[in-house]
C-alpha cells in the first residue's frame, strides 16, 4: 500500500434507502470503507445484504443519499447525473449478465468500451482495434475476434464482457460475480488478469463473488450483513 | 470527425437482421408510394383542369361575373365581347362556346357526358394545331372533332378514324359524324371532349340564343402591356363581365376545384394516411428494437454513454430507414405515375419539388417516430443492469 497516494474510494457513514414513506427500507447502514489504488477488495455476503447496491453506488450508477462517497476524489453525494456519467467512463464494469450487443462481433463489443473514453476515440480506429484484439487475446479469445455473441458459449461471452471492461485500462474495476459463468481454468486466467491489472496499472478492484477458489487474490475481504459492513 | 471513428452501431443493428430490415424498408417504401400516389392524383387532377385554358389563343379572357369553372360556365352576349374590338392594344377576339351533351356509344347504347367547345373555324379560340390542319373538316355540316384522350366508353372512335373509317353517333338526339381527331386531354368536366364550328354548335344546342357565348379570348397587339389592357377593359366592361389573364383563369380553375370539391380533403387525408403508415411502421420496428435490447442499452449507459448518444442511435436508424426506402419508392412511384396517366388521362408527372417534399416529410416523420420509440431509453436507469 502506498500511503502517499490518495485513496481511490472513500466511503464514510454511507446510508441508503429504497422506496418512499412507509415503504422506505434501509439497505445500507453506516458503511465505512477505503480502497487504495492497486488494492483488490472482495465483497461477500448473502443475497439481499446490499452488495450490489453498494457496487452500483461506488460505480456512479446511483447517487448517494446520506453520508459521503468519494471516488477519484470526487464526492458522489448530490452530484449531477452528467457528472456521474463522466465518472463512469473511468470505471470498468463487469456485470453478472454479459449484456453484449448481439449485432456486434466480439471486437466491436469491446470497442464500445473504448469509444466511450474520449482519449481512445482520438487515437483512431486502428489503435482501438489493435487494443481490442490484444485484450481479447488476453482473455483467451484471440481466435474469436470476429465472432458474434450468438456463436459464442456462455463462458466466452462473459470473457468478451470482461475484455470490454478491461480494454480502457480503468483505474477502478467493479465486478459482480465475474467468474460465475466460467470454467475453472478460464476463471483462473481472468483472476490472473485482475491481479496483473492491480499490480501493473494500480487499478483498484472491488468484486462481489461466491467463488471460494478466487478468494486468495484479495488484499482484503469485507462482508456485508443486512446492510452493515463487517471486516 | 469522431463520428467516423465510431462503430456504426445504428447501421450494424439494422443490417444484422436483413429480413427485418427488408420488411421495414418495404413498409416505409409502401407508405411513400401511397403518398406519391395521392399527391400525383391530386396534382394531376388540378393540373389537368388547366389544359383547355392553356390552349387559349390569346392572353386575356373575358368571362361573366357568375363564371364558376370551365365545365359549367355562364353565358354572355357576343356583342359585349365585340365592344372590346378597337380598344387600344387589342388585336382581335375569339368567342368560345361551351356546353355539355350526352354522347351515345352506338355499340353499347350507353351514354357518356361530352363537353362541346364551339369555335369559329376562321378564328378559333383554341390554339390546337389540329384545328388549322382540319379547318375544312371542322366546317362540315353536322360534324365534330373528337379528343383522342376521351374515355373508352365513347366507343371505338379513335381506332375507326385512324383506320380511315367513318364514325357517327347521336348527340342530343341528332345524327352527328366525327370528322377528325385532336389531342387536348380530359378535365373533370366530362369524359369526352368535342370541338365543333359555331354553326354546328348552334345546331347541337338549338334552345340557346345564337348570340350567347361563354368565354371571350382576347389577342393583344405585339408589345401591348397585358395588365394595363386588362385593367382598362375591366373598367369599361362593367360589373357583369370580368377580364382575367389566361394564367389567372388557370389558377382560378385550380382554385375552384380545390375549394368547391372535397378532392383536396380526400387526397389530403390520403397523404396523411400514407405518412401515418410510414410513421407507424418505423415506430413499431424501432420500438421492438429498443425493447429487445433494453439491457444492452442500459449497459451502454452504465459504461458512461450519454442519454443523447443512446437515443441518437435510434434516431440514426430511423433516418437510415427513411433514406434507404426513398429511392426505390421514387422509382416505383414514377412507374405508377405512367400507369395512372395512361389509365386516367390526367397529367400525372413526378416533379423535383414533389419528390423533395415527400423526402423531407418522410425524414421528419421517421425521426419523430424514432424519438417516440426511445421513450423507454430516456427513462432507463443504468443501475438496473446489475
Amino acid at each position: 500500500m502506498m500511503p502517499e497516494s490518495a485513496p481511490l474510494i472513500e466511503i464514510s457513514n454511507l446510508d441508503h434507502w429504497f422506496g418512499d414513506g412507509d415503504q422506505r427500507k434501509q439497505v445500507l447502514r453506516s458503511i465505512n470503507l477505503t480502497v487504495q489504488p492497486g488494492e483488490i477488495t472482495i465483497l461477500l455476503g448473502p443475497s439481499g445484504s446490499g452488495k450490489t447496491t453498494l457496487l452500483t453506488m461506488v460505480g456512479g450508477l446511483r447517487s448517494a443519499q446520506d453520508g459521503s462517497l468519494r471516488i477519484f476524489n470526487e464526492e458522489l453525494r448530490k452530484t449531477s447525473t452528467t457528472n456521474l456519467m463522466k465518472l463512469r467512463r473511468k470505471v470498468g464494469f463487469i456485470f453478472q449478465a454479459h449484456n453484449l450487443m448481439p449485432y456486434l462481433n466480439a471486437q466491436q463489443n469491446v470497442r464500445l468500451g473504448l469509444e466511450v473514453v474520449p482519449e481512445w476515440l482520438d487515437r483512431g480506429q486502428a489503435a482501438m482495434n489493435e487494443r481490442c484484439n490484444e485484450v481479447l487475446r488476453q482473455v483467451g479469445l484471440g481466435e474469436r475476434i470476429e465472432y458474434y455473441p450468438a456463436k459464442l458459449s456462455g463462458g466466452q461471452k462473459q470473457r468478451v464482457a470482461i475484455a470490454r471492461a478491461l480494454a480502457g485500462s480503468p483505474q477502478l474495476l467493479l465486478a459482480d460475480e465475474p467468474t460465475a459463468a466460467l470454467d475453472k481454468e478460464s476463471g483462473r486466467d481472468v483472476v490472473d488478469l485482475f491481479r496483473n491489472l492491480a499490480r501493473d496499472n494500480k487499478t483498484a478492484i472491488v468484486m462481489v463473488t461466491h467463488d471460494n477458489k478466487i478468494l486468495d487474490i484479495a488484499d482484503r475481504i469485507v462482508k456485508l450483513e443486512q446492510g452493515s459492513l463487517v471486516e | 470527425m469522431k463520428l467516423f471513428k465510431r462503430t456504426p452501431i445504428a447501421w450494424l443493428q439494422l443490417s444484422h437482421r436483413p429480413l427485418r430490415l427488408a420488411a421495414a424498408l418495404a413498409g416505409v417504401g409502401f407508405a411513400n408510394v401511397l403518398v406519391f400516389f395521392q399527391l400525383g392524383l391530386s396534382g394531376g387532377l388540378y393540373d389537368s383542369q388547366k389544359r383547355p385554358i392553356q390552349q387559349f389563343n390569346g392572353s386575356l379572357a373575358v368571362i361573366p361575373r357568375r363564371y364558376t369553372n370551365f365545365g359549367e360556365p355562364a353565358g354572355f352576349p357576343r356583342s359585349r365581347l365585340l365592344q372590346v374590338l378597337g380598344f387600344q392594344g387589342v388585336r382581335g377576339v375569339s368567342p368560345l362556346r361551351l356546353g355539355k351533351l350526352q354522347w351515345l356509344n352506338p355499340d353499347t347504347r350507353e351514354s357518356t357526358q361530352a363537353l362541346v367547345m364551339g369555335v369559329d373555324p376562321s378564328n378559333p379560340a383554341l390554339r390546337l394545331p389540329e384545328l388549322t390542319a382540319q379547318r375544312s373538316s371542322l366546317q362540315l355540316q353536322g360534324g365534330v372533332l373528337f379528343d383522342k384522350a376521351s374515355k373508352d366508353s365513347a366507343g371505338p372512335v379513335r381506332s375507326r378514324l385512324e383506320q380511315g373509317q367513318a364514325f357517327s353517333t347521336e348527340l342530343n338526339g341528332q345524327r352527328t359524324s366525327v370528322n377528325g381527331l385532336f389531342q387536348l386531354g380530359l378535365t373533370f368536366a366530362a369524359d369526352i371532349n368535342l370541338i365543333t364550328s359555331t354553326s354546328n354548335f348552334q345546331g347541337l344546342f338549338p334552345e340557346r340564343d345564337p348570340d350567347e357565348i361563354q368565354i371571350g379570348v382576347v389577342q393583344l397587339e405585339p408589345g401591348a402591356d397585358a395588365s394595363d389592357v386588362q385593367s382598362r377593359l375591366n373598367q369599361v366592361l362593367g360589373p357583369s363581365l370580368q377580364v382575367l389573364s389566361v394564367d389567372e383563369l388557370q389558377l382560378r380553375e385550380v382554385e375552384h376545384w380545390k375549394r368547391n370539391t372535397s378532392f383536396g380533403l380526400i387526397f389530403g387525408l390520403g397523404v396523411l394516411v400514407g405518412f401515418s403508415v410510414g410513421g407507424i411502421v418505423v415506430y413499431q420496428i424501432l420500438f421492438s428494437e429498443v425493447g429487445e435490447h433494453i439491457s444492452e442499452y442500459a449497459t451502454m449507459k452504465a459504461m458512461g454513454y450519454s442519454d443523447r448518444f443512446v437515443v441518437s442511435i435510434i434516431i440514426q436508424e430511423s433516418v437510415i430507414l427513411a433514406s434507404l426506402a426513398f429511392l426505390p419508392s421514387l422509382i416505383v412511384s414514377a412507374l405508377l405515375y405512367r400507369v395512372l396517366m395512361q389509365a386516367t388521362g390526367l397529367l400525372v408527372v413526378m416533379s423535383f419539388s414533389r419528390a423533395a417534399l415527400v423526402f423531407t416529410m418522410t425524414l421528419l416523420l421517421c425521426s419523430g417516430s424514432g424519438w417516440l420509440a426511445t421513450s423507454k431509453l430516456r427513462q432507463l436507469d443504468p443501475a438496473d443492469v446489475f
